[in-house]
């Protein structure tokens, strides 16, 4: 019973305003472009409540782009388990799904579901603002909804 | 009485990975190491394994914001192997695309510094503004990022007059736009006292660390690509180098602005000069090239791009070089940080305009007491704020 | 071709055998000449004005056992509108060649990449260790070479 009110607890207060923190795990800086894009007077994804945060701690989504390079995969799972729960993935851009064009290099560490849970994925090389903001949206009602 | 202090590696300011280690000395920078490779995708090894045509693709992705200076380069690079010459009308959209680039990229850029120095607002401003390019290069192109105009032996799409009176418009819009930020960065006191005198790079260090881009022509050097080596139609466009000998941040940030007036004007003149003319010379993707070699160097948003490339008549290339800008002028941010205090190091680093995409990262090391503070993007950009106003009374006003 | 035909004469002139040269239609000089030799050569350039080296490619041969080294200069003073590029070989089991840090001292980062992809050593080089591939990755990995292969999806 209490679990149940714990849970629906933790879904209403994140339904209201999700905050996302960026992280780059090697992308060539197309999809995040594109996600600070979505921040700016043409889209504006504030207006649903969704805020930009500069540390993991404050996070509840992390918005990942990039194929994980080999370096770069002690820091990213350091800084995801910085992340307090209940976290979701959103994880931006083709190479970060499935390796994208750099499919079969040898720093390539491979897509990120191998190593974590992904919540939700968009495609695309770079992924469109409209289609960013789409997948959050989706990944809200999803919330709502149990 | 020094620290240590890792920055990073997922550095705030520059939304890459990047690892920075301060070496100070109380709050003074004393040295600094690069600590790169975040970023690395192997790139140059996966190009020996496509064809050439495939390659346009791949070499795009080196970096989102100058994809299109990558992937001009390798066409025209590709062009000298197998020894063709591009229609005079591909070449036109081929450099106007390059210039609208160099607009975005810069207001991009001048978003980012005002963001790091405080200044909220003006990063909305800018990166409005750019909204105007990014659709007129959609139209185009069909994409905001990424555009693949380019292929071996042209350009894939064309345009047509309706198209061209829109790059007119958004070109002279653009030149209103940059009298206003130029208003503002060099009359806002408090974003003079934050950019003047830091980070200076003397002319000679300047040469002597192989800096380039516009980094090296805020120090009084004319070295600019497009003029000292000029490929496609340069030499008949409006074209000027644009330097500024404060050697300091200030100077970079008026380079860059006063480079978008540049750029405006060579679309303008390109919107009312392009011949008519096909624009792909239809080479076909089997063909096999001769047995060749060549380099290609062109004059990206960042500075000088460099490819080397070599085919042995075979339908994959042999080897692809790729040397970035950001690599180029990474050692002279080491030189430029030393003897200023942590405050400092967004504009400086930001300075150079790194795009750690082409590059990967730096790692900064710190000396004597071996006390460990990490801080991330967020935090450092409020440290710097702060300190600017407790020690130097510096506030940015919103009035603008 | 005024100035390029000055330029190879003067090299002709101080160097004679020692080099071989040969231009492009782009007209981008090229020159080839033995490892003892290059950094006579690249000090002599950059007196003449090539004080800007760009970056430093190298090639592996595998089938004939050398590493081919490219050295990429350019003038924008004196000289303008012939990039130079210098050609020299090393044997493949013992790659090692000098570090021109003393002539370009930005050849640092250069170095370091050839060295970490490639698994050339330039002797003189203090610090030379790998750049972009992870430190603790084994001694012999050196991904850019002919034997290190990757499967790639068509």
């Amino acid at each position: 019973m209490l679990e149940k009110l714990k849970d629906k607890l933790k879904r209403w207060a994140l339904r209201k305003s999700i905050w996302a923190y960026h992280l780059n795990t090697g992308s060539c800086n197309g999809c995040d472009i594109e996600i600070l894009d979505a921040f700016t007077p043409r889209y504006d994804v504030e207006r649903f409540g969704i805020k930009l945060v500069g540390s993991p701690r404050h996070a509840d989504v992390v918005v990942v782009t990039g194929p994980i390079t080999a370096k770069s995969y002690e820091r990213v799972r350091r800084v995801l388990e910085q992340v307090p729960d209940p976290k979701f993935l959103v994880v931006v851009g083709s190479c970060g799904a499935t390796g994208g064009l750099f499919q079969g290099s040898y720093n390539i560490k491979g897509p990120i579901d191998k190593y974590l849970p992904v919540s939700a994925y968009v495609f695309g090389c770079p992924a469109k603002p409209e289609a960013i903001i789409d997948a959050i949206y989706k990944l809200i009602k999803k919330l709502e909804e149990g | 009485m020094s620290y240590r202090m890792p920055i990073g590696p997922i550095h705030p300011m520059l939304k890459e990975p990047i690892n920075f280690i301060f070496y100070l000395d109380g709050e003074i920078i004393v040295d600094a190491e690069p600590n790169i490779g975040y970023a690395h995708r192997g790139i140059e090894k996966l190009a020996e394994n496509k064809t050439w045509f495939q390659n346009l693709y791949l070499l795009e992705k080196i970096c989102g914001i100058c994809s299109s200076a990558h992937q001009g380069c390798y066409a025209q690079g590709a062009e000298y192997i197998f020894d063709v010459e591009p229609p005079e009308r591909a070449l036109h959209i081929r450099v106007m695309m390059w210039e609208l680039e160099r607009i975005h990229s810069h207001l991009l850029w001048l978003g980012v510094v005002a963001h790091l120095l405080g200044f909220d607002t003006l990063f909305m401003y800018t990166w409005r503004d750019r909204e105007r390019v990014l659709d007129i290069v959609e139209e185009i192109s069909g994409r905001r990022v990424g555009y693949s105009i380019n292929t071996v032996g042209g350009t894939r799409r064309d345009v047509d007059d309706n198209l061209l009176n829109k790059a007119k418009k958004v070109a002279e819009f653009i030149l209103e736009q940059t009298k206003y930020y130029e208003k503002v960065f060099t009359e806002d006191k408090s974003l003079l006292i934050r950019t003047q005198n830091i980070g200076m790079l003397s002319k000679t260090d300047a040469i002597r660390l192989g800096t380039v881009g516009p980094t090296v022509r805020a120090s009084d050097v004319k070295r600019d690509i497009r003029y000292n080596f000029p490929y496609a139609i340069y030499e008949e466009t409006p074209f000027e180098v644009v330097t500024f000998d404060s050697c300091d941040v200030f100077s970079r940030v008026v380079v860059r602005i006063r480079e978008m007036y540049v750029s405006a004007e060579i679309v303008k003149w390109i919107a009312e000069n392009i011949p008519s003319g096909k624009v792909d010379l239809g080479i076909s993707p089997f063909k096999k090239p001769p047995v060749n070699e060549a380099i290609s160097i062109v004059e990206a948003p960042r500075g000088e791009l460099y490819y080397y490339l070599k085919s042995n008549g075979d339908l994959k290339p042999e080897r692809i070089k790729v040397r970035t800008p950001t690599l180029a002028n990474i050692i002279s941010v080491i030189h430029m940080i030393k003897g200023h205090y942590i405050a400092d190091i967004p504009p400086i680093v930001g300075g150079i305009d790194p795009c750690m995409a082409c590059m990967d990262r730096v790692l900064l090391v710190d000396i004597n007491k071996e006390k460990k503070v990490v801080m991330d993007k967020e935090e450092l950009i409020r440290y710097s704020i702060k300190w600017y106003k407790k020690n130097k009374d510096i506030v940015i006003s919103e009035r603008w | 071709m005024g100035a390029l035909e000055e330029l190879k004469n003067k090299l002709s002139e101080k160097f004679g055998d020692k080099i071989k040269l040969s231009e492009d239609k782009r007209g981008v000089l090229w020159i080839e000449c033995d490892v003892s030799d290059f950094k006579e050569i690249l000090a002599f350039l950059c007196e003449l004005g090539y004080s800007h080296l760009s970056t430093i490619t190298a090639l592996d041969h595998l089938e004939e056992n050398k590493f081919a080294l490219i050295y990429h200069i350019l003038s924008f003073e004196n000289h303008p509108k012939i990039p130079i590029c210098l050609r020299t070989y090393i044997n493949r089991d013992s790659p090692e060649i000098e570090t021109v840090l003393d002539i370009y001292p930005h050849a640092l980062v250069y170095e370091r990449e050839v060295f970490d992809l490639m698994g050339i050593k330039f002797k003189g080089h203090k610090g030379l260790k790998r750049l972009l591939i992870p430190e603790d990755a084994p001694e012999d990995y050196h991904p850019l070479r002919k034997d290190y292969k990757i499967e790639v999806g068509d």
